[in-house]
């Protein structure tokens, strides 16, 4: 059935894909009947509904609210956002204040969203100003590279100019060259599965299609990380200039960046770059003289966290509900309309253009073969210095925080690293752990993003399991049966113990969290056990209170 | 699948034969135990292998901690 879907509307085409039609029509404010457009496209009006009702942004409940509190992990930590919401609340009205996951302010807190732009830090003080619709200058996140040698940081590819030069380079260099400096680099895949990029490329550039499409995975949902958000608005000729290669390596001529909806200065920072490098010829139709065309566009998310996984971000882009899809097929020979797709994530895009500019020996002679080269680290407001850093792999963490991230302000102890879904390390354990993708696995963590969202000493760990299980009810896709009603289950329990009407069930929340560690189709609801049981294991004897004593 | 190399799978340790038309485990399974006897949710004949309901899950054992999959969509060359 969805095959059918997708071919339909791989007729539309990515330029006017469905889901840019759904969610414009949706938010116009005279939009057009909905079966009219179905029926334009011949299809069905319950894809289109069911399409539309999947997305936060597009209910009526969203729209008719003005501004938007922050409720990701690293903002509630911090504790800074129920005062934020009182503010806004006295000064829009009690029911236009709604909320939004991660706006990618970790560095300062204070974070919302008012009228298609962010403000965060100490931005609410002029929310007068802000709410007249002035202009107002705002804090720009602190970013430096550690690095031995940068990849993701260095002004190698900072102008039109550059990147003019490069590709005129790379063109004419061997698509299987390319790939082999990819595959000899050893980049794995930064957005958390860490599949090797090089084959991933190779792979596609083999498959059978008469169309593919190169697709920049720029839903950066993870709380605690706005690294891609660093990229996108810092160094987007690095993101676009991957994609670019990719497409020739590939043998594709269209790509699209699918950004987040709550990232508007990502957007709009990618917007400009297109259109200027569309300008110069260097997008577009046989770019500089040769044979190669590529055209790029954007697709802006509309709040679902789920997007963030490949075969969902497909299904949204091709109008269907952000569904997760079985795999395999996978999406190098079945992706994006059924046609061969490369699916990257910002970082592992601009880090395939650092190593292909600087050499893959400089990158692979970083870290291990594994965890090879620079990995891009974000650090939340609890450390004296926040902001985004280019570290080696292998960097010891202790080395990060103390050193790089010059300690902490308040007394922390523990440590969400790797986004909701990553590990919770406790503090004694900082000293045993190096940034090293197998080593954070091997202890029962998981790297991920390698975001750091710290956790304050007096914060409840009780409530913080509470937030990831909201957190999975609400963002879960609610395909899978393990994922849909086991988040919302466990979400119940710790309902019931922040109410103080029932204690929790030791056993069955066990037994919930192994069937949603083996059974759940994707790593969203797959994973949230992760930090979960980190949590039990090394906090359990702050949380005895809040348990059933007989079990 | 050649007819001189039969492919062989058990099933509470009897031995049965891999079919052409065992294209999932799953396939495999009801084919010999009964298609009652192995319960589903989101099984249809008249539809793709959709993986929702997660009641025919597999763990892979020929792997040390191996991971759970769907019995409907894992074919043998995976596994």
């Amino acid at each position: 059935m969805s095959k059918n879907i997708s071919n339909l509307s791989g007729r539309i085409g990515l330029k006017e894909n469905l889901f840019k039609q759904i969610s414009e029509n949706s938010l116009s404010d005279s939009p057009k009947d909905i079966n009219d457009i179905a029926k334009e496209h011949n299809l069905g009006v319950s894809t289109l509904h069911g399409a539309e009702s999947f997305y936060e942004f597009l209910r009526p409940s969203h729209r008719e609210k003005k501004a938007f509190v922050c409720n990701g992990s690293a903002c509630m930590c911090a504790g800074t956002q129920e005062k934020l919401k009182d503010t806004l609340k006295e000064k829009l009205g009690d029911d236009k204040v709604g909320e939004m996951f991660c706006l990618g302010h970790c560095y300062e807190n204070n974070a919302f969203h008012y009228d298609g732009e962010n403000y965060a830090g100490k931005d609410i003080e002029k929310i007068d100003q802000i709410l007249k619709g002035e202009d107002i200058i705002q804090d720009k996140f602190f970013s430096k590279s550690h690095a031995t040698t940068s990849f993701l940081m260095d002004d190698k590819l900072s102008s039109t100019e550059q990147f003019k030069d490069q590709l005129n380079k790379f063109l004419k260099t061997d698509k299987q060259e390319i790939i082999k400096s990819l595959l000899d680099s050893n980049l794995t895949g930064r957005g958390g599965a860490g599949f090797p990029t090089g084959l991933k490329w190779d792979f596609c550039s083999k498959a059978k299609g008469d169309k593919k499409y190169v697709i920049c995975n720029a839903d950066e949902g993870d709380s605690g990380a706005f690294s891609d958000r660093y990229l996108l608005e810092d160094q987007p000729l690095k993101v676009i200039f991957g994609m670019v290669l990719c497409g020739m390596v590939i043998g594709s001529d269209e790509g699209v960046l699918y950004i987040r909806g709550e990232y508007p200065k990502s957007i709009e920072a990618i917007n400009g770059s297109i259109n200027e490098l569309k300008k110069l010829n260097l997008l577009g139709d046989n770019i500089l003289g040769t044979d190669f065309s590529f055209d790029l566009g954007i697709c802006i998310g509309q709040g679902a966290y789920i997007c963030g996984e490949e075969t969902a971000l497909i299904a949204s882009i091709e109008g269907r509900r952000a569904e997760v899809d079985v795999r395999p097929p996978f999406p190098v020979t079945e992706g994006l309309y059924k046609k061969p797709t490369v699916v990257n994530n910002v970082e592992t895009l601009a880090a395939a253009t650092g190593i292909l500019i600087n050499g893959p020996e400089k990158f692979a002679a970083i870290g291990n073969k594994k965890s090879a080269g620079t990995k891009l680290v974000c650090l939340d407001s609890f450390f004296n210095n926040p902001g985004v850093y280019e570290i080696d792999m292998g960097t010891p963490m202790k080395k990060i925080f103390n050193e790089i991230g010059g300690g902490y302000k308040e007394p922390v102890k523990a440590f969400q690293v790797g986004g909701p879904l990553g590990g919770v390390v406790p503090l004694s354990e900082i000293d045993n752990l190096n940034l090293d993708f197998q080593e954070f696995t091997a202890k029962g963590f998981m790297l991920g993003h390698a975001s750091v969202v710290s956790i304050p000493k007096d914060f409840s760990m009780s409530e913080y399991i509470h937030h990831l299980f909201e957190f999975s009810a609400e963002e879960s896709c609610g395909k899978c049966f393990p994922g849909r009603l086991g988040s919302y289950r466990g979400k119940e329990m710790f309902d019931q113990a922040k109410k103080g009407t029932a204690k929790i069930p030791l056993k069955l929340l066990n037994e919930l969290l192994i069937t949603m560690q083996k059974g759940c189709l994707c790593a969203l609801c797959g994973a949230i056990p992760t930090p979960i049981m980190n949590i039990l294991k090394y906090f359990g004897d702050e949380m005895k209170n809040d348990m059933m004593k007989d079990n | 699948m050649s007819s001189e190399k039969r492919k062989i799978a058990y099933i509470d340790g009897k031995p049965y034969e891999i079919g052409a038309n065992h294209t999932s485990i799953l396939k495999f399974v009801k084919s010999y135990v009964g298609e009652k006897k192995v319960p589903t949710l989101c099984d249809d004949p008249n539809l793709a292998p959709y993986g929702a309901c997660r009641v025919c899950s597999v763990e892979v054992a020929l792997e040390k901690d191996g991971p759970t999959r769907n019995g409907c969509l894992l074919s043998y060359s995976s596994c």
